[in-house]
């Protein structure tokens, strides 16, 4: 069995305790993704399984069934997803260590149709802490990157 | 330059790299630390089933650590004597006891999970202020700030003053809590030094503290460190400490344990280490804002003008020096006749205090709004009157004049973009049912400069090379001191290049307290004008001449290209200093604002929401506003946080820290975050010529507990003295209220 990340196969973990997010940081050098609480409460190793949010620091990575996509595997080549380049455009980080999981969680956010409204955009980007608080400047990256979707 | 962020696209890729991201040629083995569950009693540590784990390749306790030797810094927060792994004495829950070297993360955690910890004969612990009154002992400095202050006869003059308010308030510990947990790599090089990875805040400070716990030469002692603060002097410093970028600070990341922990790790495994911190590891490897009791009287009047100001505060130490400086600033903000303070220091069971945002002022400020408000009630005036009222042209605390204060337009602008003098009267009931409360208060917060030494090179090929070590935590001080050097040489701001990772690096002032910019920006300054001057004899231009777009520029418009006066010279390089203004200058420095808050109250459940924060800023000259706005707001709703939510709690039994962990010890999130505007007043653009910076974020976070406190106190009738606000403090409050209420009927 293999791991799909950003389109690559990788090896599964031979300990079974091994969580995703350990597995590619230590073991991958997939460490664009951050640990921040290592248990489910912070939002920074968010990813997108089959394009649905997970944090990886509680999913085990032999568990794992489907397509995994990072920060790393969301621009291709040089050209910035429109999430990261919105995040950079509204200034939407500080510190940046919150930032692949809050883009993670935005990019997933856009795409389950939760971008309607700014009060819409906080609740459902709550599970992502930024203690720089940056707040605001995210909100208005994601409302900026779901306007232009729905213009198409 | 009103761009990105330098490591902004990095930032956004997921590239950039923090310290536990850095990979090496040879793999560093993996430390973990164990700590004590008490605080109070003697170690002992059974290793045996650790050290039988394939994967273990060593555990250091008290009995194999290296000895390390006291270190005395300025950071005033470093462990002193008290020093890791020294000894079997446990002084603090979460102390470390020991730690485990693996071959990996994993083998890592079973090591530790395998060692058995005993720790005999603990007594009762102090980890309050309530559990320690026999501790309490009077100082004459806390910290940076003083501990006793006296003008004219306050005592008198309270007991004359026509009207007085009194508070007593109360704020529970609690932590910086950056996103980043942490980790320091070490590596002990053959010629006897060590090379460290870390993210620290004071570069300089924190190489120090290393050298002087490991005794490695006098480079990197007390007088090494004097050499390169105060004369730019290079030293030989044997401790060559990589600074990354650190995943935020707010305070925490000077003088922490792990600076030492990992190179004993890495001096015992005989290899490179990386020690890794868990977020529970945080809480007591690192620092916290201690807990902090006020007792405010202040008199006042029948106007409301201040005549005395009575301030005694009783502040919990924790095992390092730091001391929260409490009575540094509440003197500073309104012109009064006479003020004393008397300050209380009980050291504690507990880890370490240390700096967080707004160190002292944050605390201090909230109390003297709470007077200020009360003084408002009595004398029936506006809140915002009062403060006018009492406002100061100068410092009141020493008579000096600010080097520049525009408080007064913060006051109206922020009142006006709020909506102030039309608000809603408070208790009004709004349109969902709940009632209404709007509060405001002033915020400042001093202004200092540190020592720095810049090294300034233009080259031929057009480059300017800053040489100065200083820190990025994403406060975009490199972005901003990228744009400075730009616009003092004239070049385009992609051919600056900051030299700041290496100790060999010029001495930078520390990303502390909100100096960092304008404390290395002055450095800076100083060498491009000497530069100029060079350049200025080369090409037989006046010395007043001005680097503008490639070319120097003189006043009467003549000018020469830098290129070619460059091809001349060729590179052409200068050092130049900032000195302390600690207090020194003749001018007195302080950045100003007002904050305004609307909240709206649930009658049953007392749950609140703030759901306008507005605030109106004196940070100097503006140089980047959307970072320096980002900043403003970030601080603002952090102020929040301490406000309503943040509180390290204490298990008083055995002095452990109950929530430590990041969904417990509980910070504002995104749906906490009510509409913040952050404006700015005052000489934005600066002087020409000036630098006319002043602090930003450390000002964004004082006022806004007050200005909340004072907005419940409007809807409920409720005043709090409590940090944070939390529901059990509103339902204490609003039930004294209604019972005060009730007797007056009666
Ligand atoms: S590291 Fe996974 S939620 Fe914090
Ligand atoms: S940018 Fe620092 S935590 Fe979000």
């Amino acid at each position: 069995m293999t791991l799909c990340i950003n389109g690559a196969d990788y090896p599964m973990p031979n300990d079974p305790r091994t969580t995703l997010l350990d597995h590619m940081r230590e073991k991958l050098n997939l460490t664009g993704t951050k640990k921040g609480c290592d248990h489910g409460q912070c939002g920074a190793c968010t990813v997108l399984v089959d394009g649905k949010r997970v944090l990886s620091c509680l999913q085990l990575a032999q568990t794992v069934r489907g397509d995994v996509t990072t920060i790393e595997g969301l621009s291709k080549n040089d050209t910035l997803h429109p999430m990261q380049a919105a995040f950079l455009e509204h200034d939407a980080y500080q510190c940046g260590f919150c930032t692949p999981g809050q883009i993670m969680s935005a990019v997933a956010c856009v795409s389950e149709g939760h971008a309607g409204s700014d009060a819409e955009i906080a609740d459902w980007m709550s599970g992502n802490l930024c203690r720089c608080a940056a707040y605001p400047q995210i909100r208005a990256a994601i409302a900026s990157v779901a306007q232009a979707e729905a213009e198409g | 330059m009103q761009g990105h962020r330098i490591e902004g696209a990095d930032k956004v890729r997921g590239l950039a790299k923090y310290t536990d991201d850095l990979r090496f040629a040879t793999p560093p083995l993996i430390a973990l630390t164990a700590t004590s569950p008490v605080a109070r009693g003697r170690v002992q540590i059974d290793t045996s089933a650790a050290l039988a784990l394939p994967g273990t390749r060593c555990v250091i306790d008290h009995t194999n650590a290296p000895r390390l030797k006291r270190a005395i810094l300025i950071s005033m927060c470093e462990p002193g004597t008290r020093m890791p792994l020294q000894s079997d004495q446990v002084e603090y829950a979460g102390q470390p006891v020991a730690i485990v070297v693996a071959d990996s993360l994993h083998a890592a955690r079973d090591a530790l999970a395998a060692l058995i910890v005993t720790i005999e004969n603990h007594d009762a612990p102090a980890v309050v202020l309530s559990d320690a009154e026999n501790r309490l002992k009077s100082v004459r400095r806390a910290g940076i700030g003083p501990g006793a202050m006296k003008k004219g006869d306050a005592d008198a003059a309270l007991a004359d003053a026509s009207v007085s308010a009194e508070v007593n308030a109360h704020a529970a510990p609690h932590h910086q809590n950056p996103m980043e947990p942490g980790a320091v790599v070490a590596r002990w090089d053959p010629d006897g030094g060590v090379t460290v990875h870390a993210a620290v805040q004071w570069h300089h400070l924190d190489a120090s503290m290393i050298g002087q716990a490991f005794g490695l030469s006098w480079a990197d002692g007390m007088t090494g460190l004097l050499g390169r603060a105060v004369l730019g002097t290079s030293g030989k410093s044997k401790v060559r400490l990589h600074n990354q970028l650190s995943g935020g600070a707010f305070g925490r990341n000077i003088s922490y344990l792990a600076l030492l922990l990992a190179p004993i790790a890495a001096k015992v495994a005989g290899g490179p280490v990386k020690l890794v911190q868990s977020r529970r590891d945080t809480f007591s490897l690192m620092s916290h804002r201690s807990e902090v009791k006020q007792r405010l009287r202040v008199g006042a009047d029948t106007d409301g003008k201040l005549k005395a100001i009575v301030l005694e505060p009783d502040i919990a130490r924790g095992n390092a020096a730091f001391v929260e400086p409490i009575g540094e600033m509440p003197m500073q903000l309104y012109a009064h006749d006479t003020h004393r303070l008397t300050t209380r220091v009980a050291k504690l069971d507990l880890p370490g205090a240390g700096w967080m945002r707004g160190p002292g002022v944050a605390h201090a400020i909230f109390a003297l709004e709470q007077a200020m408000d009360d003084l408002a009630r009595q004398v029936g005036k506006d809140p915002l009157d009062i403060r006018l009222a009492n406002y100061s042209e100068k410092n009141p605390a020493n008579g000096k004049s600010w080097e520049a204060k525009a408080l007064l337009e913060a006051y109206e602008v922020g009142a006006a973009k709020f909506g102030w003098r039309d608000r809603p009267k408070g208790g009004s009931v709004r349109p969902d049912g709940r009632v209404s409360g709007f509060g405001m208060a002033s915020a400042i917060d001093l202004g200092r400069q540190f020592p720095a030494h810049a090294t300034v090179t233009m080259t031929k090929d057009g480059r300017v090379v800053v040489s100065l070590a200083v820190s990025e935590m994403g406060q975009g001080l490199l972005t901003g001191l990228t744009g400075v050097v730009a616009e003092m040489t004239g070049v385009s701001p992609d051919r600056v290049e900051f030299k700041r990772e290496a100790t060999k690096e010029g001495y930078a002032a520390g990303s502390i307290g909100s100096t960092g910019t304008y404390s290395n920006a002055a450095a800076v300054k100083t060498a491009v004008e000497k530069i100029i001057k060079k350049l200025a004899k080369a090409g037989g231009l006046p010395k007043s001449s001005k680097l503008q777009d490639g070319m120097l520029v003189a006043p009467n418009g003549e000018s020469a290209a830098i290129s070619d006066l460059l091809s001349r010279t060729g590179d052409l390089t200068a050092k130049g200093r900032a000195g302390l203004t600690f207090g020194a200058s003749k001018q007195a420095k302080a950045s100003f604002g007002a904050v305004f808050c609307e909240m709206a109250v649930d009658p049953i459940t007392l749950d609140v929401e703030v759901i306008r924060l507005v605030g109106a800023y004196d940070c100097g000259r503006v140089l980047q506003p959307k970072i320096a706005r980002a900043q403003l707001i970030g601080a603002m709703i952090m102020g929040m946080g301490q406000a309503l939510m943040e509180e390290t709690r204490l298990d008083r039994k055995r002095g452990h820290w109950t929530n430590a962990e990041i969904g417990e010890a509980l910070v504002p999130t995104q749906a906490d975050c009510p509409h913040v505007e952050a404006h700015f007043v005052g000489d934005t653009q600066g002087k020409p010529g000036a630098l006319d910076f002043k602090g930003i974020a450390e000002t964004a976070i004082v006022g806004v507990s007050p200005a909340i406190a004072s907005a419940f106190a409007d809807a409920t009738g409720g005043v709090v003295h409590h940090l944070p606000l939390n529901h059990a403090a509103r339902l204490a409050a609003v039930s004294r209220a209604q019972f005060s209420f009730k007797e007056a009927a009666e």
